[in-house]
């Protein structure tokens, strides 16, 4: 592994399920600067079926750009930096291309050890395909075959592990053991028992118990008990193994994956590892309040520091191109249909939904294909806060009943938010999707560097601290939302706005409205906001002024005055005149 | 600008190696070089159709690791629903009890005081479904053919896969197929069904054919490609194996359709990594868009983004193609599979 101060030239890459991107970080006078940047097909599936093809696409695409060679004739990254100039001092890498970990969880109680085992899966790329809880067989008064029977059902269904848990520290040991047992029975008359992957993370005082039953038919890790006592929770441990397990056995089985290792200065993280620690970092760094949307094909991502704790919700099933089924599935055709300005037959949406499955790849070409893509990325990240508000964005401060708490910034990433035609639609999709509340800057990662600085952060940190201030965000703007409901077109929010150059002007936004007022990029403002009785700007009171000093963006103000939870008019002719006009008004 | 896209085989000579593998465990019946027919039966494995897991030592009121004296049956022994599974004998503390089996089958294992019941197994045989040779075994697992003929990849399919004979049904790659116009006699013997494309309302009626449905463009309504349809009406009456099976990651398992036929045109080519990308002079295919389902050349390769000329206004980088219509268009760098 190189040393930080040897590391002035550094190649960032990230390997998505679909595409892949290069960028090249240098120092330009003294200061760490994105160069250039490459992007193209994820090289994962057939025919190709090596990752490192495309990586390497990737990298030429820099180099026709900076006119500056980077691969060696066989086509493998100089390193270090030459003399001429050629080559880099390292190269990093994150990955999101491996087909997600299969988890079946087991537990005692449903409301205790089961909810948090599923909570610990959420780190990762894991679709929990089965869940079993001792206690519903019991609750529904069901033989203890019953719960055997779904055991079975849930070993048949091939997991490549299981998260299994129960009890507090120092709490009864045999239903336990007992539900170690039936795993364990399953497990040795199985073919496959061997290579199961059991994860105990339940009642220490039966660890030695659960090694004897379990040790002999299956791959055995033992972390602490998710849930100690009754009131604590301790996901760590068992999250850090689940993470583990993903990268072992499948994203280190990516097609390609052992070239692409050897190409690295640093050991190769997920996407979701590397955007964690570009996230921690910019919220100590600014003490920040700060929650990133990460919209993938296959994924989306949601994670978030608020008053310094960190939380994070995979889904692992939902995206735009691999995970738009799932996504019509979850939240439902109506749910889809209510983002179109125009009436759309739900064949059609089904048809163009199951031929972007086939081809992840492509992009929307007519109006039509691009609002009912934002449609189901609207539904995809709005699944996924939907669970992280559940999980632990809710519990927060300042948390009102099922709404977002208040943050101070919002990232936007991914293709679909990054492919859009105006920057008006990524705002638009953001604050539908996640329904902010309160004043925050938003901001996409439109370089999409977010989770490569992250794992550059973990061998040259200046690099990236600097190449994440200067190059990581295009700033979009500011916003205001309101929480409340109120009169149609009654006064929510009254706005006097004073700008630096001594003008001032003052709005009154009506319910239902959004806003946008100018402010440019580098500009800032005094904003003195006066809601109504009705509408809360954040300040957990509703009527509660404030005033505070705000930045600008490419958008300029956005006040979104439709109140929280948003909802939308129920005649059809009202809600699609509503979003032409939302769109209109951000220049959509 | 090379350029690794979407790839789809429509290639009229083509040597391809496929795997036939048994679901678990069993006995391979052919061996390396053996000339094998679609409907050769080339392994034979015994598939449990349920099993049960029985907690016998806790019927018997026995601590887990107990069991293993009490037990009247082995793993590998047959029972019968009503057979006694477990019981105690002369003076030992379960003198009179027993636990009698709920159900037949074989008993799969015995361990931490449960038993395993596969109830009864059923006899899986594994068709070769190609012509071809065997080049390799796995020693009870499976085997790879070596096939020759032309490949038509899909991009969707319904499971399963059939073996016959291939047969054109319409004049024109935009007309739909009908029914009525199938051949009474062998309308109860078709394998299989390839077509341009099929709506997604029809989707419970494709699942439930007893054959495969591939699909060549995508959902909804559009012609089958030409190219496509000329090699399709070439081998009009060829033998040709049929397979709906479909994988969208990890592996990318395409549906397909493979004919044997005899190519006059040159050697084949060996199926494996394309030796070539896309650039300008590819064959490509147009895969979203108004121009979807048409075919074309890469005429150029544009160095940054351009706007897109059919209403999404955004700007993405893409391809000059000329269309085979003779059509001039520019598409974007994702919506263009390479093609043939």
């Amino acid at each position: 592994m190189e040393r930080e101060h040897d590391l002035e030239s550094i190649l960032i890459v990230d390997c998505g399920s679909t595409t892949t991107r290069a960028a090249l970080i240098d120092l330009v006078a003294g200061e760490f600067r994105l160069l250039a940047s490459g992007e193209t097909a994820t090289t994962v599936e057939a025919p190709w079926s090596r990752i490192s093809i495309g990586v390497r696409e990737a990298i030429r695409q820099i180099e026709r750009r900076t006119s500056r060679v980077l691969l060696s004739a066989q086509g493998q990254p100089i390193v270090p930096e030459r003399e001429d100039g050629s080559g880099v001092d390292g190269v990093v890498a994150t990955v999101n291309a491996a087909v997600p970990l299969r988890v079946a969880v087991v537990g005692l109680i449903r409301d205790l050890s089961v909810e948090s085992l599923l909570k610990a899966t959420d780190c990762s790329y894991v679709v929990v395909q089965n869940v079993v809880a001792r206690d519903d067989g019991a609750a529904k008064g069901r033989a203890a075959s019953s719960l055997q029977a779904m055991m079975r059902d849930t070993l048949q269904s091939r997991p490549d592990a299981i998260l299994f848990g129960g009890g507090v520290d120092g709490g009864a040991v045999s239903p336990v053991t007992e539900t170690a047992r039936d795993i364990a029975a399953i497990l040795s008359a199985s073919e496959e028992g061997g290579r199961v992957h059991v994860i105990f993370a339940g009642n220490k005082e039966a660890r030695t118990e659960v090694a004897g039953v379990l040790g002999e038919c299956c791959s055995l890790r033992v972390v602490n008990n998710v849930r100690p006592t009754l009131t604590d929770e301790d996901l760590a441990s068992a999250e850090e193994e689940v993470r583990g397990l993903y990268r072992e056995s499948k994203m280190g089985r990516v097609p390609g994956f052992g070239e692409l290792k050897s190409w690295v200065s640093a050991p190769i993280l997920t996407t979701a590892e590397g955007l964690e620690l570009s996230l921690r970092y910019l919220a100590r760094l600014y003490e920040l309040n700060a929650l990133v949307v990460d919209l993938g094909s296959a994924t989306t991502h949601v994670a978030g520091v608020i008053d310094g704790h960190y939380g994070s919700t995979v889904s692992a099933e939902l995206g735009v191109g691999y995970g738009a089924g799932k996504v019509l599935e979850q939240a439902g055709m109506g749910q889809l249909l209510r983002w179109l300005p125009f009436e759309l037959e739900t064949h059609e949406v089904k048809n163009q939904i199951l031929n972007k499955i086939l081809r992840p790849m492509t992009v929307p070409e007519t109006e039509q294909e691009f609002q009912l893509e934002h449609a189901v990325a609207r539904e995809a990240i709005s699944l996924t806060v939907r669970r992280a508000r559940n999980r632990w964005l809710g519990k927060r401060s300042g948390a009102q009943d099922g709404l977002m708490p208040p943050v101070d910034l919002i990232v936007g990433r991914g293709g679909a938010l990054s492919g859009v035609a105006s920057l008006g639609q990524a705002a638009l999709i953001l604050l539908d999707a996640v329904q902010p509340t309160g004043v925050c800057s938003l901001a996409l990662d439109h370089s999409s560097l977010l989770p490569q600085l992250g794992a550059l952060a973990t061998v040259q940190p200046l690099a990236a601290a600097q190449a994440l201030g200067r190059d990581g965000f295009l700033r979009l703007g500011t916003v205001i939302a309101l929480a409340g409901t109120g009169r149609e077109g009654g006064v929510a929010l009254k706005v006097k706005i004073d700008y630096d150059d001594g003008q001032s002007i003052r709005v009154e936004v009506p319910f239902g409205a959004l806003e946008v007022l100018p402010l440019a990029t580098g500009k800032r403002a005094v904003v003195e906001m006066r809601p109504s009785s009705r509408f809360d700007v954040g300040l957990g009171s509703k009527g509660r002024g404030a005033t505070t000093e705000v930045a600008g963006g490419a958008l300029g103000i956005i006040v979104d005055a439709r109140g929280r939870p948003l909802s939308l008019p129920t005649d059809e002719n009202k809600r699609r005149t509503t979003i032409q006009e939302w769109m209109w008004e951000l220049g959509i | 600008m090379p350029y690794h896209p979407f790839v789809t085989r429509v290639v009229p000579n083509m040597v391809m190696r496929r795997e036939r593998m048994l679901p678990i465990r069993g006995e391979v019946l052919v061996g390396t070089g053996n000339r094998v027919h679609p409907s050769d039966v080339i392994g034979r494995t015994s598939v449990p159709s349920e099993v049960h897991l029985l907690n016998v030592a806790r019927a018997l009121s026995l601590a887990s690791t107990d069991l293993g004296p009490y037990m009247r049956l082995a793993a590998g022994n047959r029972v019968e629903e009503g057979d006694v599974l477990a019981a105690g004998s002369g003076a030992s503390r379960l003198f009179g009890q027993s636990y009698r089996s709920p159900v037949t089958g074989v008993v799969a294992g015995v361990s931490n005081g449960r038993v395993l019941i596969q109830s009864d197994r059923q006899v899986l045989e594994l068709a070769a479904h190609y012509r071809g040779i065997v080049i390799n075994v796995m020693s009870g697992l499976g085997a790879i053919i070596e096939v020759k003929g032309a490949l038509i990849q899909g991009i969707w399919g319904s499971a399963g896969e059939g073996f016959g004979v291939l047969r054109v049904m319409v004049d024109d790659p935009d007309e739909a197929i009908d029914p009525e116009k199938m051949d009474m006699s062998c309308r109860n013997a078709v394998q299989g069904m390839i077509a341009g494309s099929v709506d997604t309302r029809l989707m419970d009626v494709v699942q439930a054919m007893p054959f495969p449905v591939v699909v060549t463009e995508g959902m909804g309504r559009f012609a089958i490609s030409d190219p496509v349809f000329e090699l399709l009406k070439a081998y009009d009456g060829q033998e040709a194996s049929i397979r709906g099976t479909m994988e969208a990651r990890g592996g990318a398992v395409r549906p397909e359709l493979i004919v044997y036929a005899s190519y006059a045109g040159g050697d084949a080519e060996l199926e494996g990594r394309p030796e070539f990308l896309l650039e300008a002079g590819s064959q490509v295919r147009i895969v979203r868009g108004p121009h979807m389902g048409e075919t074309g050349t890469v005429t150029a390769i544009p160095p940054g983004p351009r706007e897109l000329a059919t209403g999404g206004k955004a700007k993405v980088r893409g391809f000059e193609i000329r269309l085979d219509s003779g059509a001039e268009v520019f598409v974007a760098q994702g919506n263009v599979e390479l093609f043939g």
